[in-house]
């Protein structure tokens, strides 16, 4: 009997204490279930704030580029990436970069239109330095039927400068040539190969009367020249006075392609 | 009352000369420069002209071609001073007559060499628009005889410039050029080499 009130008594006891452990179970998991989904509503609020937060300021930076007259199209363009990069997903902002894109892309138009306007009114650039800018603007790729043509005109151009550069440096040559003797002239050790010299020099003459002019300062319609003088005597001249103190400035050829006035520039 | 009409005079007078100059303006210090350069270099050209004319290793004809292209440098009846040590008079030549002379001087070595060519009187402009300077030299005189014996001497002259702006017309270019003539060459003094 002792035994079974015993049995009966320990039973009970495993029984409390089951409950016990169930109902703090319970109560833990209500309890925890309730604080998660008040954390997931709160993070859900903030990702929601931030959210705004970024189409606010990217709408504020879009704008900004919209209304900036300042900037260059690479640079809008650098700051429309950088927004970009955000990857917001909002239809006013794709709406609004949509509109960036479009601003950047005449702005690239013009600046390229531009530029090769410049490049052509250019005078003092090179046909190298004309094609290294122009080949710089055609790496751009920007394909709009005004630049097609004014590349069209700029390649022209290009092929024009090259033709008169090929000229010009015929002539430099021939001066080299021309400016090779007056120093030979002036330099020679006796006066029969001066003289020999003088004569192979005159062959680059139109006549031993041709026109030698010189130039002692300034420039242009303001330039002072010495008295003008001939070239067998400037010749002569070099060979008696053992000096070269000119450099050429210009010359004229006549029909025959021979020289028949020589600019010379006082050193 | 005669000093009175003077002043009134000297300011009238200062007066037009303002005026007159005021019409063509200075050069400037650049173009200045060029011209007394100019100038200066037609000087050391003719020193070099007289070595190669003195010079006895000069061929005939190359003397007579420098005399005539040094005779260009000078104005129309320029004359010239010799002088010597052994003597006190000066004689003054005809520069065609100085180079002819120089040319057949009777010694078998000759050596003239100018030295410290400089202006003394700097380049003014005159009246009638021309400008006029003076530059002296030093010229070493070295010559030698057959037998041997050498004379030198050191001779201080002064040379008067003329520099006068002309324009004309060549192949289509109209210039302006600065024509610079010599004048007389005077002796200042002479002492032995």
């Amino acid at each position: 009997m002792n035994l079974q009130r015993q049995t009966y008594s320990q039973t009970q006891t495993g029984r409390y204490a089951n409950l016990l452990l169930m109902s703090f179970l319970a109560l833990f998991l209500v309890l925890g279930s309730t604080s998660c989904n008040s954390a997931k509503k709160k993070a859900e609020a903030e990702a929601a704030a931030k959210k705004a937060a970024a189409i606010k300021k990217a709408t504020t930076d879009l704008n900004a580029l919209l209304g900036d007259e300042s900037m260059s199209a690479d640079q809008l363009e650098k700051k429309l990436n950088d927004i970009k990069a955000r990857k917001i997903n909002n239809p006013d902002i794709a709406a609004l970069i949509k509109k960036v894109e479009q601003k950047v892309q005449t702005k690239k138009v013009s600046e390229t239109k531009k530029a090769l306007q410049d490049i052509l009114n250019d005078n003092s650039l090179s046909a190298a330095e004309k094609q290294k800018k122009l080949d710089a603007i055609k790496a751009k790729g920007i394909n709009n039927p005004d630049i097609a043509g004014l590349i069209s005109k700029v390649e022209a151009n290009i092929a024009d400068k090259k033709k008169i550069e090929a000229e010009a440096q015929k002539k430099v040559e021939k001066v080299k040539t021309i400016h090779d003797y007056f120093g030979e002239i002036a330099g020679a050790g006796s006066t029969d190969h001066a003289n020999t010299l003088i004569n192979d020099a005159l062959n680059l003459f139109s006549s031993p009367d041709a026109n030698v002019l010189i130039i002692i300062a300034g420039s242009g319609d303001n330039a002072d020249y010495d008295k003008p003088t001939t070239i067998k005597k400037y010749l002569n001249y070099l060979k008696d006075q053992k000096k070269a103190p000119t450099k050429i400035e210009d010359f004229k050829k006549d029909a025959s392609g021979k020289i028949k006035t020589l600019i010379l520039r006082k050193l | 009352m005669n000093l009175k009409y003077f002043g009134r005079f000297l300011v009238v007078f200062l007066f037009f000369s303002t005026v007159s100059y005021a019409q063509e303006p200075e050069l400037s210090p650049e173009r200045k420069a060029a011209v007394d350069s100019l100038a200066l270099e037609k000087v050391r050209d003719l020193s070099k002209y007289i070595s190669i004319i003195g010079n006895k290793e000069t061929p005939w004809s190359e003397a007579n071609r420098v005399i005539e292209r040094a005779l260009e440098l000078f104005m129309e009846g320029s004359e010239i001073g010799v002088s010597s040590v052994h003597r006190k008079k000066i004689k003054y030549y005809k520069m065609k007559d100085y180079f002819d002379h120089l040319m057949l001087l009777n010694y078998d070595q000759v050596n003239i060499e100018w030295f410290d060519i400089q202006y003394i009187s700097d380049l003014k402009k005159q009246p009638d628009g021309r400008y006029v300077g003076v530059i002296t030299i030093y010229q070493k005189f070295t010559g030698t005889t057959k037998e041997g014996l050498t004379y030198k001497d050191v001779t201080k002259k002064d040379i008067t410039v003329y520099v006068e702006r002309k324009t004309t017309q060549i192949d289509g270019i109209k210039i302006g050029f600065w024509d610079v003539l010599l004048g007389d060459i005077r002796v200042k003094e002479t002492k032995k080499g």
